[in-house]
C-alpha cells in the first residue's frame, strides 16, 4: 500500500511533465596553506597549490559549465611552537611569479589562543591577477601550480621564530549545470 | 549520502520527480551555515508548514446519526509570493568590507549576486527559481460519533539505513455546529488537525490547524470555506560526510490566520474539489476522492 502511495505521489509530480533547465550554482572552497618557520631573523617559505588537488577539492559535476572563479577571502593565523620567542611575525604574501606582494606588512600575533583574522590591506589589482590564475586551475588546469609564497621576520626583528602559519583562502565558484526539473514549478 | 541529502530535499518540496545532484543541493545551502541561512531557508518552512495543514476538509456537512467516509488524496501547491523570494544577506566569513545585498531565497531567482571587496568578490548562493511548491497527501475521513468526525492521513516510505524513513501522520477531528444551532441551509464545524512529517534524524517538522467551517450545498456543488489559525515548525539538522561541517535550522512557518474558499461537484461517490486559503502564505489545493453520506441530498 506504501509503495502505491509513493508511486502515486511520483505520478503526481511528474503529470505535468518535465523540462530541462539551466541552473546556476556557487560551490565554496577553502583552502589552507600551511607554512612551518624555524628560523632567527627573516625567513621565506614557500606553498605550491597544484592545480589537479585543488579541482579534485573542489569535486564539481563533470558536465559543469564554469563561469565565475572568485577570491572570497584571506584569514590569517599563527601557532606558536617549542622554543618560539616571537611575540609577532610580519609578512608579505606573494603568488605565483609576482615580485609584488599581494599583501604587505601584515602582522600576525603568536598566540595558540587566536583564532583567523581577515588578512588586511590586499592589493586588489595584485588579488585579481591571482584570481585569474585560480580560474585557469579550474578551467583547465592551467598554470599546473601557483606557488605562495611569505617572507618575513619577527616583531621585533632578530628573535627566533618557530611557528606554524596558516593562511586560509576561501575561493568560490560560480558554475552552471543542466537538470530535468518538472516544468510546473 | 550526497544522494541522499538532495532527495531529502526534493521530497521537503515535493519534486519527487527532479534529478538535481547532491553536489549541486550542498552548494546551494551550505555557504548559508551562518546568520543568513536562517532568512534564506524561511520561505520553505512557510510553504512546507501552509502546505501541511491544508486539504483537510471538502465540506462542513456530518452526518448525525450515520455512517460517513471519505478516501481521496490532496494535491496542494503554495505559489512562493515575491516578498519570499528575496531577503537581505550579509556578507560572511572573512569576507571585508562587510556589506548588505538583496538576495534570492532558497525559491528565489537562479542568478548569483556579488559583493566587491580589495580584489575579492563575495558570490551569493543563488536561488532555484520556482513559483510554487508542491505537496500530495492522502487522506481518509470517516464517522460519525455523536456529530463528530475523525480524519487521517499516512504515508510513509523506507529510503534506506542512510536516512531512514520519510513518514508523514496526521490526524484530526470535525465537530458539527449545525446540530446545535439553526444554521439552515449552512452547515457549520469546528475542526482541528495536527501533522507530523519526518524524515530519518533529518527532518522533523509538525503542523496543526484550528478552524471553523462552513458549506452550502446547491444541487451537484458544495461551496465550502473556513477560517483557521495555524502554526508550524521545520526543524533541519544535517551533517556533511565530506568535512563534518552542519547545515542546522530550526525555523517556524510565518502563517498564523488563513481563510478559505473552495468548491465541490458531487457526482455520487466521485468528489472533485479545490480550494484557495489566502494567508501569508497561500494555498491552493486541488482533492479527488470517493465519499458516501457526504450530501443532505442522500438524507433527503
Amino acid at each position: 500500500m506504501k509503495t502505491i502511495i509513493f508511486v502515486l505521489v511520483i505520478i503526481l509530480g511528474c503529470l505535468w511533465g518535465c523540462e530541462t533547465r539551466t541552473f546556476t550554482f556557487v560551490s565554496t572552497i577553502p583552502k589552507t596553506l600551511e607554512y612551518t618557520v624555524d628560523q632567527t631573523g627573516a625567513f621565506s617559505e614557500t606553498y605550491t597549490l597544484y592545480a589537479d588537488d585543488f579541482n579534485d577539492d573542489l569535486d564539481l559535476p563533470e558536465d559543469a559549465i564554469i563561469r565565475a572563479v572568485e577570491i572570497e577571502s584571506f584569514a590569517i593565523k599563527a601557532e606558536p611552537q617549542e622554543g618560539n620567542e616571537a611575540s609577532d611575525v610580519i609578512i608579505d604574501c606573494y603568488a605565483g611569479t609576482e615580485t609584488e606582494p599581494f599583501a604587505e606588512n601584515v602582522r600576525i600575533p603568536v598566540n595558540l589562543s587566536l583564532s583567523y583574522k581577515a588578512m588586511p590591506g590586499l592589493a586588489s589589482s595584485l588579488v585579481s591577477k591571482l584570481r585569474d590564475e585560480l580560474e585557469g586551475f579550474v578551467v583547465d588546469s592551467n598554470p599546473l601550480s601557483i606557488a605562495f609564497r611569505i617572507e618575513g621576520d619577527s616583531d621585533p626583528a632578530g628573535e627566533r621564530v618557530h611557528v606554524l602559519i596558516h593562511i586560509q583562502v576561501t575561493i568560490t565558484v560560480g558554475y552552471e549545470q543542466e537538470s530535468e526539473f518538472p516544468s510546473f514549478l | 549520502m550526497k544522494s541522499n541529502f538532495v532527495l531529502l530535499f526534493l521530497l521537503c518540496i515535493g519534486l519527487t520527480a527532479s534529478n538535481l545532484h547532491a553536489q549541486d543541493f550542498e552548494d546551494f545551502v551550505k555557504k548559508y551555515t551562518g546568520a543568513n541561512g536562517k532568512d534564506f531557508m524561511q520561505p520553505l518552512a512557510d510553504a512546507f508548514g501552509a502546505n501541511l495543514n491544508s486539504g483537510w476538509y471538502h465540506n462542513a456537512y456530518i452526518a448525525k446519526p450515520g455512517f460517513q467516509l471519505y478516501i481521496g488524496v490532496s494535491a496542494i501547491a503554495a505559489p512562493i509570493p515575491a516578498k519570499n523570494r528575496t531577503f537581505t544577506a550579509t556578507t560572511e566569513g572573512f569576507f571585508t568590507p562587510q556589506q548588505q545585498a538583496e538576495v534570492p531565497t532558497i525559491f528565489g531567482e537562479n542568478k548569483i549576486i556579488k559583493a566587491s571587496g580589495e580584489g575579492t568578490e563575495y558570490q551569493f548562493p543563488p536561488g532555484i527559481d520556482i513559483q510554487r511548491a508542491p505537496m500530495a497527501v492522502p487522506n481518509l475521513t470517516i464517522g460519525s460519533v455523536l456529530g463528530t468526525n475523525a480524519s487521517f492521513r499516512w504515508a510513509a516510505y523506507d529510503l534506506g539505513e542512510d536516512i531512514g524513513k520519510i513518514e508523514l501522520l496526521g490526524w484530526g477531528i470535525s465537530h458539527s455546529l449545525s446540530q446545535y444551532l439553526p444554521l439552515e441551509p449552512f452547515d457549520v464545524a469546528l475542526g482541528y488537525y495536527m501533522n507530523q512529517f519526518g524524515i530519518g534524524d533529518v527532518v522533523d517538522a509538525s503542523g496543526w490547524l484550528a478552524s471553523i467551517q462552513a458549506s452550502y450545498q446547491w444541487h451537484l456543488f458544495t461551496l465550502y470555506g473556513g477560517i483557521g489559525y495555524e502554526n508550524s515548525i521545520l526543524d533541519i539538522n544535517y551533517t556533511f560526510e565530506e568535512d563534518g561541517s552542519e547545515v542546522a535550522f530550526d525555523l517556524e512557518g510565518n502563517n498564523k490566520m488563513r481563510g478559505t474558499i473552495g468548491l465541490t461537484l458531487n457526482l455520487g461517490p466521485v468528489k472533485l474539489n479545490s480550494d484557495y486559503s489566502v494567508a501569508r502564505q497561500s494555498i491552493f489545493s486541488v482533492g479527488f476522492g470517493l465519499g458516501f453520506n457526504e450530501t443532505k441530498m442522500k438524507r433527503r
